[in-house]
């Protein structure tokens, strides 16, 4: 599909979900209560929109991150947890909640950004010399699974059970009641992040032929490292920080574009972002239009839909020639 | 401009991998590089073309160390065609070749004329034209070769360092491919392959340079390297000398030096 078509079309439609959640949810505002003193457009106003950009944000965030290191690995499974920023944010985030007994936001989110950069730099650290992409999918699997094990430590040794409730329900990813506070908090680190991923392109498109290959082509591969790792760092940092642990959109997103947009990895980045922005957008509003008083959570949506999808991919990778 | 080395000793991890290596491969000519298996081969092109640093010694081009040049603009003079021939991604073969144009692109900037017009060129050397809109990952082992190498061409270098280029591939694709570089030699663009046969080094190279254990065994015109005592050093085989119909002498293996 022509590039231009595909990014009009892609931003059409996250327009489109954009509007869809605003009035999604379990009461319906009516168009002639918006932008009025009627009580109702608080709810879009005050509810719905934080949340919304929330959605386009983070949803942004890990599609873009999930289709750079697809590229930088050249692995077409590799995702935001794979690196171990996901869970190391939720581990700062759950540390907060269960050491300091931190609810304010601005706690958490500190935590959390600070775990999940933390672990990029350290990740960057571990993989530095080494220079290659087996060390660092090595190093961040091993970080993933430090993290996960020590959340489920804190939660073991929380102080009460609403602590433990609250951690599990923040693990879980949501955007519920999110206000434009954590919009304010999250917001910059995503762009920031955001931008510095996009600087990748190409170099991820010289290490399709490999690294030996890519470097001899002028790529210079650690300040790609140290992009991705700050990139992701930022970017996914900060999205869990305020939502908690939405996966499979970095999976999931750039498997579905890269028919229309060619295997380059390059040409895949920004049809990512807005394709993750559309998903998160699309499945946020869902999930709150479901039956019954309260939500499935975002995360739990999102794993829903992604594992079935992880094992068709499994199943057509296998079929493949290209395998 | 002449891309040397000088008394380069490389260690990959702890083990000491080239040592005290001496030689300048002159542009315009094809220099072949051989030796048995772990003799330091494919670590002199790489250092040759800026991806190893050297522990002592140098390797420059002309007067300038290799290592310190700006990273795109070593990659616009040297070519580097690596043994794994492996593509990560379908991309067209269109793209595939685009990404020697890299090194020439600022950041961000789309494809310019030259760029178009130096893939075309490149496409058309190494007659993969017709492949043009074929994912890589439908091609032959052949038709993979052509391409990459068009890839590296597309480039434009000075020196195109190839490692193994002949592996895997059929005799046909050998020869067709040896012949495709001699003609870059005779542009005057500097060629030097990492080969493992002595008889199509003796066929395609001016200069032969034969490694063993990392170390220098001779370094010369093909006729000299490729002699019975090189050869016999090197690799401790015996050859039997052949002419071909050209007249030029192929050394055929006929067997281990007995000690």
């Amino acid at each position: 599909m022509p590039r231009f078509l595909l990014l009009t079309l892609l931003t059409a439609l996250i327009a489109l979900l954009f509007a869809g959640s605003l009035t999604a949810g379990k009461v319906w505002v009516p168009f002639d209560a918006w932008f009025s003193n009627d009580p109702r457009w608080w709810i879009v106003a005050e509810l719905r929109l934080p949340r919304a950009i929330l959605g386009l944000a983070i949803g942004a965030a890990l599609g873009l991150t999930g289709a750079v290191l697809q590229g930088y690995l050249r692995n077409p499974l590799a995702d935001p947890a794979v690196v171990g920023v996901s869970s190391s944010a939720a581990l700062g985030a759950v540390a907060a909640i269960v050491v300091f007994a931190a609810s304010a936001p601005l706690a958490i989110f500190g935590a959390a950004m600070l775990a999940g950069c933390g672990s990029m730099l350290l990740l960057a650290g571990l993989a530095w010399r080494a220079d290659s992409q087996v060390a660092f999918i090595l190093a961040g699997t091993v970080l993933a699974s430090l993290a996960g094990a020590l959340t489920a430590f804190l939660i073991s040794i929380a102080p009460n059970p609403y602590a433990t409730a609250e951690i599990i329900d923040w693990i879980m990813g949501s955007l519920t009641d999110r206000s434009f506070s954590e919009v304010q908090l999250a917001l910059p680190f995503i762009a920031i992040g955001t931008v510095l991923l996009l600087f990748t392109g190409r170099a991820l498109d010289a290490l399709t032929l490999g690294e030996d290959a890519a470097r001899s082509l002028g790529v210079r591969l650690q300040r790609t490292q140290l992009l991705i790792v700050l990139g992701a760092g930022l970017a996914v940092g900060a999205s869990v920080a305020v939502t908690g642990v939405v996966g499979f959109v970095g999976l999931i997103v750039p498997h579905l574009l890269r028919p229309l947009t060619g295997a380059k990895p390059s040409a895949l980045l920004v049809p990512s972002a807005l394709g993750g922005a559309g998903l998160v957008l699309a499945a946020d509003s869902l999930v709150r239009i479901g039956p019954g008083a309260s939500e499935i959570r975002l995360g739990v949506a999102m794993a829903m839909l992604g594992t079935p999808f992880f094992f068709l991919l499994l199943l057509k990778m296998r079929r493949s020639a290209w395998n | 401009m002449e891309l040397s080395v000088r008394d380069l000793a490389v260690s990959l991890g702890n083990r000491r991998v080239l040592q005290g290596v001496s030689a300048a491969f002159r542009p315009g000519r094809v220099t072949a590089i051989l030796g048995p298996n772990g003799s330091g081969k494919s670590t002199l092109v790489k250092t040759l073309a800026g991806l190893i640093d050297a522990d002592a010694g140098h390797a420059r081009l002309g007067t300038r160390h290799i290592a310190r040049i700006e990273p795109r603009e070593r990659a616009r003079r040297i070519g580097y065609l690596p043994q794994d021939a492996t593509v990560h991604w379908n991309l067209s073969v269109r793209e595939l070749v685009a990404l020697g144009r890299l090194p020439h692109r600022s950041p961000f900037a789309g494809a310019s004329d030259s760029d178009a017009m130096a893939v075309g060129a490149a496409l058309a050397a190494t007659d993969t034209f017709p492949l043009a809109d074929r994912g890589a990952g439908e091609l032959s082992g052949g038709e993979r070769a052509r391409v990459l190498l068009a890839r590296v061409l597309a480039g434009e270098p000075q020196w195109l360092l190839a490692d193994e280029p002949l592996a895997s591939l059929d005799p046909v694709h050998q020869l067709a491919l040896l012949d495709q570089l001699r003609a870059l030699a005779a542009t005057g663009m500097g060629v030097v392959i990492v080969l493992h046969d002595l008889i199509q080094a003796a066929r395609a190279a001016d200069d032969v340079l034969l490694l063993k254990a990392g170390e220098v065994v001779a370094f010369g015109p093909a006729a000299e390297a490729l002699a019975h005592q090189p050869l016999r050093e090197a690799f401790g085989v015996e050859v039997m000398v052949v002419p071909d119909e050209e007249g030029r002498l192929l050394p055929v293996p006929i067997g281990r030096t007995k000690l």
